[in-house]
């Protein structure tokens, strides 16, 4: 038992957590309202984009896509947004600092990893009551290390990576009606005539 | 006499239909050419039957392709029409174009309608074609090309 202990909590120090770009301490996210004329397409259309600039898809419905984008391409989100909807409702930015709670977990992370050690190296000299202790003491400790390594990494992603929310909506829009023009052929173009001498 | 009015039709025929404006269109890749309906100077189907028909109309009063395009878009928008963006010029030889995108809903669909103006002296040729989005988008790209190869003689 106190060999699978010591490898455990070895792993638990040893395992590397991924650091993304510590210089950026902003988490980024949009949330988007807008207008299309097919939502399914345009989830297939936003679904596309965003995979060509490295992003990738959460979650995709005909009412609601969300992905993330790298934040290095974020500035280009807008105007390819603007391009595929009829109307862009809403468009709203925000960030979110990571500092407080990077620097809580690192520091957490560090009083854990330290406590672990000393727990370690007490566990060869205990007795049997205490080595039960230590034991459980140490299992405790190794989750939460395992935890905040995690937390870490997905602090990291939200470094690297904006999170963007599009809800997506289809106007009822009013059928055309006939208005009479003063010019003859202008009178004869009209799309339900057109879709009714199809097939 | 009769045989005067015979020889007076005969050499006219060819003159008349000299003066028929002709119309030569290659069809959208994967269409297939159709029978002329009403009105119609020239049709094409695809196998899932969105149409692109082709009419041909008088340039009366004689305007230039910027006046007609501007008319047929402000009709359509107070038609209720929605575009789909904005007016797209294109070049059928030496021809200029103005094609416009919009937004029908149609059932419970959304359609999109293509609508194309070219002016050619006494003619202005009106390209058509219409079906549901997702549907259209697939035939938009042929459809543009097509466009390209109207010729009117």
């Amino acid at each position: 038992m106190r060999t699978v202990l010591a490898l455990l909590s070895l792993a638990a120090l040893l395992l590397p957590v991924t650091l993304g770009a510590e210089e950026n301490p902003l988490q980024q996210s949009v949330q988007v309202g807008m207008l299309v004329a097919d939502p399914d397409q345009a989830g297939d259309r936003i679904e596309g984009w965003a995979e060509a600039q490295g992003g990738y898809l959460l979650e995709k419905s005909s009412e609601r896509v969300v992905l993330r984008l790298p934040q290095a391409r974020l500035p280009l989100l807008r105007g390819f947004l603007e391009g595929l909807s009829e109307n862009l409702v809403s468009y709203s930015p925000q960030a979110a600092d990571l500092r407080e709670q990077l620097s809580q977990t690192r520091s957490g992370l560090r009083s854990r990893e330290a406590i672990l050690k000393r727990n370690l190296a007490l566990l060869d000299q205990a007795d049997a009551a205490g080595t039960l202790a230590i034991e459980q003491e140490l299992l405790s400790l190794i989750e939460e290390v395992e935890g905040l390594k995690a937390r870490l990494a997905a602090l990291s992603l939200d470094q690297l990576y904006a999170r963007v929310e599009i809800a997506l909506s289809f106007r009822e829009s009013p059928l055309p009606k006939d208005i009479p023009s003063s010019f003859g052929w202008i009178n004869q173009v009209s799309f339900y005539a057109l879709v009714e001498e199809g097939f | 006499m009769r045989r005067r009015l015979i020889l007076a039709v005969l050499v006219l025929l060819p003159l008349l239909a000299s003066a028929a404006p002709r119309l030569k269109v290659q069809p959208p890749a994967g269409f297939a050419e159709a029978e002329l309906g009403k009105g119609a100077a020239y049709r094409a189907l695809s196998p899932e039957g969105l149409l692109f028909r082709v009419r041909l109309f008088p340039n009366e009063p004689e305007k230039t392709l910027s006046f007609w395009s501007e008319t047929l878009k402000n009709h359509l928008v107070k038609e209720g029409y929605r575009p789909n963006g904005e007016a797209q010029a294109f070049q059928a030889g030496e021809t200029a174009g103005a094609a416009f995108e919009w937004v029908v809903p149609y059932g419970n669909e959304s359609y999109l309608y293509l609508t194309a103006v070219l002016v050619t002296g006494k003619q202005i040729v009106l390209a058509e074609a219409a079906g549901p989005s997702a549907l259209f988008t697939r035939h938009r790209q042929s459809l543009s090309e097509s466009l390209k190869t109207i010729r009117l003689k």
